[in-house]
């Protein structure tokens, strides 16, 4: 019962005129920047930041939450229009998701991904009410070893990903984990392939990657291909998600809410791999998987469901135990401490009005999201009927002061420009950039923890299979594998890549 | 119209020579009231952390006693060298001031020695801002309940007790490198990318202790999380009153703290650094950002120019004495 006078609570903070008003300003703002392509919540947020310290706690923090989640929503509809995906979870939504665009039915595609949204961040926000405590403490279990068998599975599963050749699909993994070698070693401190630049110290961002080879590169090639240089799409067919594409979407989006509310929980990037394993699970699940990266409707409603629950219960970490998962989470923290609130597990019982406030308005946002967009989708759509002569230089552009606003430094750009004919590259010899961008995002966390696992267990690599969590995980991976590589199935997976 | 249209050239002109005689006058007077316009101060890190949220909470008042716009612009990378060098190319008219911290001045000069930027004469000390002291922190399991418990602890037990980190030559593994020195006792250092995940693993059991910002971990002390052993400052810490010094418990001497502090280009006139110093030292210690900086760890200290130069050298000689025995690299 003690929950229902905490939601009360949270209710009363929540429908305050002007809370409301935040909330619903924004998730405004966030799918505005999520729209724009590379402009990211995490430079709107810390640029708002000196705004917020006028503000209540409740009020600023209930605004920050709705910019984070709108831009959830915003950033897949690039991912969907333009192949812009601006943020790592919206990688899976363009491999279908523009496929679906270019084959007119944008509309249906964002309606998918928005009433998915809905679902699963509903779904997410009950979770975080009711069991946020005892899933932080869960999260917790979650040591080095826990983590580097889970980035197997997802490595693994990013296999799956793959819509050609094994083996171009294998070397664009390798690929992407060499990509990712790029920085500091954080067990050692010796600088690798950073060429004594300063600004390869910390790594390359993954948006300035994912920026180059998805959206410089389809401008690249759009260019040389006369046919989509008037426009992109000729006609458009229907709006809404039919009867059918409703059926088929239902499994997807329940699977994907709970694959993605579990892993958001986990602080180490787990949010991240959600959306992946989304896609991965509905590929293998699906009687049709040679539709897939073909435009199928349940590869844009399983990891558009899984990334935004992901987006939600990701708050679980940095509510209860003031742990950031990522880096707009770690901005809220600064918002926090700026507010005189000291993150950590006393703000649930300290702050009951902010805690429970910012939980009620996360469900009025994504209502507010819905509302929002569902009469949006016509407009969005108009957007890529856009002559290529103005489109085009204005992503470019927008991708431009994105980029830049990630640190602040014009080498970014350049290096997103370098992505970006390498992308074009990559599609004149065959090979996909998705895998290579999962090999990017899991190598690095990978190695760390595979590191911290052998430093911690004295150089015992049975760590990973004498600790349960972290045996059932390689034992899921080495399933996966089995799956993937066996000769029966392999022959089949062939039939189906011929047809 | 046409009467309207002569009005408005008129007026353009008026206000032009306005401008420009207002324009002139303010030169004239620049050394008497800096500043003038808006002053930048750049943080080499991301924002958020710890030296962000300080130098925001610093801006704003320095905001208000100037009367001029001051802007907090984050260049992060490299362990803050991409903004420090920055700051060291800009204009020594001390509008493109920076928040360096121990890290960027006293500890990168040690770890890297291909800087793109001579650490000895790019910047003049302006002011320390704060010093943020450390705390011992251990999981709650770990038998040991005080300072010296954990000595004789990690005396018994070598190479078996772990520590986590922020990084490589992060202010957390220097003060855990100053504690085995002055212990006697060796520890396992586990590195992190950034202090956020490594307090993580504390509270989950999969390390033993560490040497956390109190900004990080005084939410998990007061929860019981964590247990706090001991500060790592000289004196005790306003953020936590209640928990002794190692120096006064089982390490006599000790002190391993970081601290925040604006640097100016060198070259930058000394009245203007003068002038800042002293309007820093005002704000941290006069107005309401005390207690503020307080709550996030921090103890604020304003300093004269020269104070400061002296506590950048001194740590830098300090550290790289512990950093060449313990072979702590960096690249």
């Amino acid at each position: 019962m003690e929950l229902f006078a905490n939601l009360a609570q949270g209710l009363g903070t929540a429908f305050s005129i002007w809370n409301l008003a935040y909330c619903l300003f924004g998730v405004i703002l966030g799918t505005a920047i999520g729209v724009l392509p590379g402009l990211g919540p995490t430079a709107t947020i810390a640029m708002l930041l000196p705004v917020t310290f006028g503000l209540p706690p409740e009020s600023a923090l209930i605004m920050l939450a709705g910019i984070y989640y709108g831009a959830q929503y915003g950033g897949s509809t690039t991912a969907i229009l333009v192949n812009l995906p601006g943020e790592s979870s919206s990688v899976v939504t363009a491999l279908d998701g523009y496929q679906m665009a270019r084959q007119g039915k944008a509309g249906r595609a964002l309606a998918t991904a928005a009433i998915g949204s809905f679902f699963a961040g509903t779904v997410a926000t009950l979770l975080l009410a009711l069991f946020a405590p005892p899933l932080a403490d869960m999260a917790l279990k979650f040591g080095p070893a826990e983590y580097f068998s889970l980035m197997v599975m997802g490595l693994v599963a990013s296999i799956v990903l793959a819509q050609g050749s094994l083996l171009h699909a294998l070397a664009m993994i390798v690929l992407g984990l060499l990509l990712g070698m790029v920085g500091t070693d954080v067990n050692s401190g010796v600088q690798r392939y950073t060429f004594d630049l300063p600004q390869l110290a910390d790594g390359i961002n993954f948006v300035i990657v994912a920026m180059g080879v998805f959206g410089l590169a389809e401008i690249i090639s759009n260019l040389e291909n006369e046919g989509t240089r008037s426009a992109m799409v000729k006609s458009v067919t229907g709006l809404m998600p039919t009867r059918e594409d409703l059926r088929r979407i239902v499994g997807p989006v329940l699977r994907g809410t709970v694959l993605g509310s579990l892993l958001g929980i986990l602080p180490g990037g787990g949010a991240m791999l959600s959306s992946f394993a989304a896609y991965s699970l509905e590929k293998k699940m699906s009687k049709h998987p040679e539709e897939f990266g073909k435009g199928a409707i349940e590869g844009v409603a399983g990891p558009e469901s899984a990334n935004n629950a992901g987006a939600q219960t990701s708050f679980i970490p940095m509510l209860t135990l003031g742990i950031p998962s990522n880096p707009v989470m770690a901005l809220m923290i600064g918002a926090m401490i700026i507010q005189g609130i000291q993150p950590g597990p006393s703000v649930m019982t300290e702050q009951p009005a902010l805690f429970w406030g910012i939980i009620v308005s996360m469900w009025i946002g994504n209502l507010f999201l819905l509302v929002l967009n569902l009469p949006l989708i016509g407009l969005w759509v108009k957007m890529i009927s856009v002559p290529y002569h103005l489109l085009f230089p204005a992503i470019l552009v927008f991708c431009a002061i994105g980029v830049f606003s990630l640190n602040n430094a014009t080498f970014d750009v350049l290096l997103m420009a370098g992505f970006g004919l390498l992308g074009y590259v990559f599609r004149k010899v065959g090979c996909e950039p998705a895998p290579m961008l999962l090999g990017f995002i899991l190598g690095p966390m990978m190695e760390e923890n595979l590191r911290r696992a052998m430093l911690m267990g004295k150089g015992d690599p049975t760590v990973f299979v004498t600790r349960p969590i972290s045996a059932v995980l390689l034992v899921v991976s080495l399933a996966m594998l089995v799956t993937v590589l066996a000769p029966s199935i392999r022959r089949k997976r062939e039939e189906a890549f011929q047809e | 119209m046409q009467l309207s249209r002569r009005a408005l050239a008129l007026a353009t002109t008026v206000l032009t020579a306005g401008a420009l005689f207002a324009g002139a006058l303010g030169a004239t007077a620049a050394q008497a009231a800096f500043p003038e316009r808006q002053v930048t101060i750049v943080v080499p890190f991301p924002p958020g952390g710890g030296t962000d949220t300080g130098t925001r909470l610093l801006a704003q008042k320095l905001q208000e006693r100037w009367g001029q716009p001051v802007v907090v612009e984050n260049k992060p990378g490299a362990a803050g060298a991409i903004g420090a060098d920055i700051v060291a190319r800009a204009k020594p008219d001390g509008y493109t001031l920076l928040m360096g911290n121990f890290g960027t001045q006293s500890i990168n000069p040690i770890l890297y020695p291909k800087l793109p930027y001579n650490p000895d004469t790019a910047f003049s000390a302006v002011s320390l801002v704060a010093e943020l002291p450390q705390v011992l922190v251990v999981h709650p399991d770990l038998p040991a309940k005080d300072p010296a418990e954990l000595v004789a602890l990690a005396k018994g037990k070598p190479g078996e007790l772990m520590y986590s980190s922020s990084g490589n030559g992060g202010s957390m593994h220097l003060a855990g490198a100053l504690f085995e020195d002055a212990a006697g006792a060796k520890l396992v250092h586990v590195p992190y990318k950034g202090g956020g995940p490594a307090i993580q693993d504390l509270i989950g059991g999969h390390v033993n202790l560490s040497f956390a910002t109190i900004l990080e971990s005084s939410g998990f002390i007061k929860a019981g999380k964590l247990r706090a052993l001991a500060v790592t400052s000289a004196a005790r810490s306003p953020a936590l009153p209640e928990v002794p010094t190692l120096a006064e418990t089982a390490l006599p001497g000790f002190n391993a703290i970081s601290w925040i502090g604006l640097l100016a280009p060198a070259g930058t006139p000394q009245e203007i650094l003068d002038t800042v110093s002293a309007d820093v030292r005002k704000a941290v210690l006069d107005s309401g950002i005390k207690d503020q900086l307080i709550a996030q760890g921090a103890t604020p200290v304003g300093s004269s120019p020269a104070e400061f130069q002296a506590l950048i050298d001194s740590d830098r000689k300090r550290y790289a004495e512990i950093i060449k025995q313990k072979g702590i690299t960096a690249n």
